[in-house]
């Protein structure tokens, strides 16, 4: 018989599983503090790591989030809002003086960080042609597409020249990053263009510590002076994964975060450590797009068929496990030209007597998906309903980097093979962004249903042009109503967002859930 | 010895410039257009252009193999695309945290793996024995995955002992955050350790130097650490080199799960952006890393192992 220096017997293993289980019966303590307890500090999850904190060359909403802490926007929009209502922020005044000339006048004193001196309109000028000069090659030139140029009328004082109307302007561009104003003297010092060292601060909040992919801390900017911020100090931590996002709440190792679409339902009845639960409609908008070039769908009454053949509750049920609700367009509520009715709803009758019409029967197509839970379940719910009309679907499910080439015509001629197809977009909260990809000019870019509609085009050109949101309602809803009757779409529903937010910390929301950070307060 | 060392280093050379060969063919015949995936729906198509020709995209793929050697040489992996950072500081700022992981998922394997395995080994055929066994085949079984949730949530959401996410700020809150992940980590490997040793130990103890040593009446303890042990740990420092390269990959779903920064999720995050400087670059210094961990453990079994140690020098 051997032995051996630590000997295991039945007592030492009684006595270890009752020292085991006296330390499971110890009260538990949170791994980290709660706000209250730590010197003013929020934490947040971020989608992403930022990697582009320039207002020329932002690349994600990441970014976004974090530029509106680090700059004085021109307008910000409200938090709290059911609509996309916007104020004042580095402007004090801004004025539509007629369809092609906008005065503005700056609040004195928002000053620069270093010595780059205060915010003058010389700075707006150079900053807003800056993104529209397309030698700079800003991904955002649009947003000022209309700009012919800004007269500096005084140190604070200034005119926006546009070439043409540009509604979007007051709603998505200003409001925007595309509306940030920074230094030519700090942009030129830093070689034309940064990446996320801000070459100089203005906002509420200033980077005090970046670890790439690990956190992001923000320290309070005491030169800041436009509105009181509560928190000295902001840590944003980059998770991708909702679900782990959602672990480290409820382990209290986060203040805000989203949740993931699958934990609505779980989070709504009960949310975790007595937090505040909030749903909001975002803007990303969902379809199920139709290639009409491809041969089996050239034939309008075939697309028509499909989309009497699904019933939009039951895939969005199935998708968004009823967390979110069918819609009638592709322009989310809150925003000008929102859309209440659908034109084709789910009739399978007339469904089987169009392809009856159409001379087809025992028809299979494809429906290509991204890998994603949400896409999976809708599209084995649309698979079950075509095949109650006779039309036998096949999944194909693509990584992200493959599907968004799908329709791509640059990208070969794999585009001639594409039926059915499952959709997202996000958008700016101007309709403008909602709809200018189905003009024809998109047609094989973003445009896969190769929707080509003049009349759209035209109307989409004219409600850019139209400052009257009363005026421009109805072209956005008409439009909606051309994209629905060229059959090519069925539109699905506009995608749920919730987060969670920890007691005694009072978020600041924009109708979308997006949340403005530094408007965050405690209560 | 030194021979030795010097062809297999040169091996190791050659496996490394053959993997990255292989990678950039791999990684270019995936569909998909990394410019878009990295400009998004608004890029114009002179933006589009201009992105390709800097992400050296309108070259052929040889040139673009020779051209990443040929800087290589020069020590420069390129530039990420979305950020513009040098791809090598990118990648050095996440390795700590990667490697500070798979050493604790090491310690977690390799500290109760031989203990266990030698309390099999000492007491073969008894109650402890066959505990063993079954908690080294379950731990085995299960997936790693499932075990890092299920440590979340006992550890941090019920108990609340443990954070569920980040990787700390230097000293203790490091070592603190890095206890479950390595666990989950590591856990399994407590299984192939203990297993592969108590085989080792008692295929060592039935030799013939071991009957000798305790007919000399050495103490069991002599016995073993000094004539068992020695010969029976090494092919566990072999099975341990390849683990290295199982909790590299495994690495992924821990910096994943845990919200951990790290070499596995930028390489995953890299892929799917199409962000091709990072994967490359990424691979090729974790496959440095696998392949000098495994040249260390062959050196040491040689070094340790007179056996092997006299067939090289005859």
């Amino acid at each position: 018989m051997t032995t051996f220096p630590f000997e295991l017997n039945r007592r030492r293993v009684l006595g270890g599983l009752a020292a085991g289980a006296a330390g499971l019966a110890l009260p538990a303590h949170r791994a980290l503090a709660q706000v209250e307890g730590d010197g003013g500090r929020l934490r947040a999850r971020l989608y992403a790591d930022i990697s582009n904190l320039d207002p020329a060359f932002w690349t994600s909403a990441s970014d976004a989030l974090v530029i509106e802490c680090l700059f004085a926007f021109s307008m910000q929009f409200e938090t709290g809002t059911e609509s996309f209502d916007t104020v004042p922020l580095a402007f004090k005044r801004v004025e539509q003086i007629d369809d092609t000339h906008v005065e503005f006048e700056l609040n004195e004193g928002i000053a620069y960080s270093g010595d780059y001196g205060e915010m003058t309109a010389e700075d707006a000028k150079f900053s807003w042609e800056r993104i529209a000069d397309p030698e700079t090659k800003s991904p955002y030139a649009d947003d000022w597409a209309q700009l012919d140029h800004v007269d500096v009328t005084g140190r604070y004082t200034g005119t926006i020249v546009l070439k043409a109307p540009f509604a979007p302007l007051f709603t998505s561009t200003l409001p925007g990053v595309s509306g940030v104003i920074l230094p030519r003297a700090a942009i030129e010092a830093a070689g034309g263009r940064f990446s996320t060292e801000p070459p100089v601060y203005s906002g509420p909040y200033r980077i005090r510590e970046w670890q790439p992919r690990t956190r992001l801390v923000l320290e309070r900017n005491p030169d800041f002076t436009l509105y009181e911020v509560e928190f000295d100090e902001i840590e944003l931590i980059p998770i991708e994964d909702p679900k782990t996002a959602e672990l480290g709440f409820e382990a209290g190792d986060l203040d805000h975060a989203q949740t993931s679409i699958s934990s609505i339902g779980r989070y709504q009845g009960s949310p975790p450590r007595d937090a505040s639960f909030d749903q909001f409609t975002g803007l990303n908008y969902n379809w199920l797009g139709m290639n009409e070039e491809n041969e089996v769908f050239k034939d309008q009454r075939v697309r028509r068929a499909i989309q009497h053949g699904i019933s939009r509750e039951a895939v969005v049920d199935a998708a968004y496990l009823g967390s979110a609700k069918p819609s009638a367009g592709i322009i989310a509520p809150g925003l000008v030209g929102h859309r209440e009715a659908n034109l084709y709803d789910h009739d399978p009758a007339r469904a089987i007597e169009l392809l009856a019409e159409a001379g087809v029967s025992g028809l299979t197509v494809s429906l290509a998906i991204q890998q994603t839970t949400e896409d999976l379940a809708a599209a084995q719910v649309i698979q079950a309903l075509l095949a109650e009309i006779g039309v036998t679907v096949r999944i194909d499910q693509y990584e992200s980097g493959t599907y968004w080439s799908l329709g791509v015509e640059a990208a070969g001629d794999q585009w001639r093979d594409l039926q059915l197809f499952l959709f997202s977009f996000t958008m700016q909260p101007d309709p403008s962004w909602a709809t200018v990809w189905f003009t024809p000019e998109q047609v094989g870019v973003w445009n896969w249903q190769r929707f080509n509609n003049e009349e759209f085009g035209r109307l989409h050109r004219e409600a850019s042009a139209e400052m009257d949101p009363v005026r421009r309602a109805p072209i956005y809803v008409r439009m909606q109503e051309i994209m629905e009757e060229s059959g090519d779409f069925v539109f699905l529903t506009f995608e749920p967002v919730a987060t969670l937010t920890a007691p005694g910390i009072r978020a600041a929301m924009r109708p979308d859930g997006t949340p403005i950070l530094s408007r965050f307060g405690r209560g | 010895m030194i021979g030795y060392a010097l062809k297999r280093l040169a091996l190791s050379a050659a496996v490394v410039a053959l993997v990255v060969a292989a990678l950039f063919v791999m990684i270019y015949a995936v569909p998909g257009d990394p410019v878009r995936v990295a400009l998004g729906p608004r890029a114009s198509e002179a933006l589009i252009a201009e992105l390709r020709e800097r992400m050296g995209l309108d070259s052929p793929i040889w040139m673009q193999i020779g051209l990443f050697y040929w800087s290589l040489f020069q020590g420069d992996l390129g530039r990420d695309v979305i950020s513009g950072e040098p791809v090598l500081r990118i990648i050095m700022a996440q390795l700590p945290d990667t490697m500070r992981l798979i050493a604790g998922a090491m310690v977690v394997a390799i500290v109760p793996g031989v203990a266990l395995g030698v309390l099999s080994a000492t007491h073969r055929g008894s109650l402890l024995d066959r505990l063993t066994s079954l908690f080294s085949v379950s731990v085995m079984a299960v997936p790693s995955f499932l075990i890092a949730i299920y440590l979340l949530l006992v550890f941090s959401i019920q108990l609340g002992w443990f954070p569920a996410i980040g990787a700390g700020r230097g000293g203790f809150d490091t070592l603190w955050r890095l206890v479950l992940p390595s666990l989950a980590l590591g856990l399994a490997w407590i299984g192939y350790t203990a297993r592969i040793l108590r085989a080792s130990v008692l295929e060592v103890m039935g030799e013939s130097h071991v009957r000798t040593a305790r007919a000399f009446g050495l103490s069991q303890q002599k016995i073993m650490y000094d004539y068992v042990l020695r010969i029976a740990i090494l092919p566990t420092i072999t099975i341990l080199g390849i683990g290295f390269g199982q909790m590299l990959s495994g690495a992924v779903f821990a910096e994943i799960v845990f919200g951990r920064p790290g070499i596995g999720k930028l390489v995953y995050d890299a892929i799917i952006a199409r962000n091709y400087p990072i994967i490359t670059g990424a691979v090729l210094v974790t496959t440095v890393f696998f392949v000098l961990v495994n040249l260390v453990a062959d050196l040491l079994i040689a070094w340790l192992d007179p056996r092997v140690r006299h067939g090289l020098s005859s």
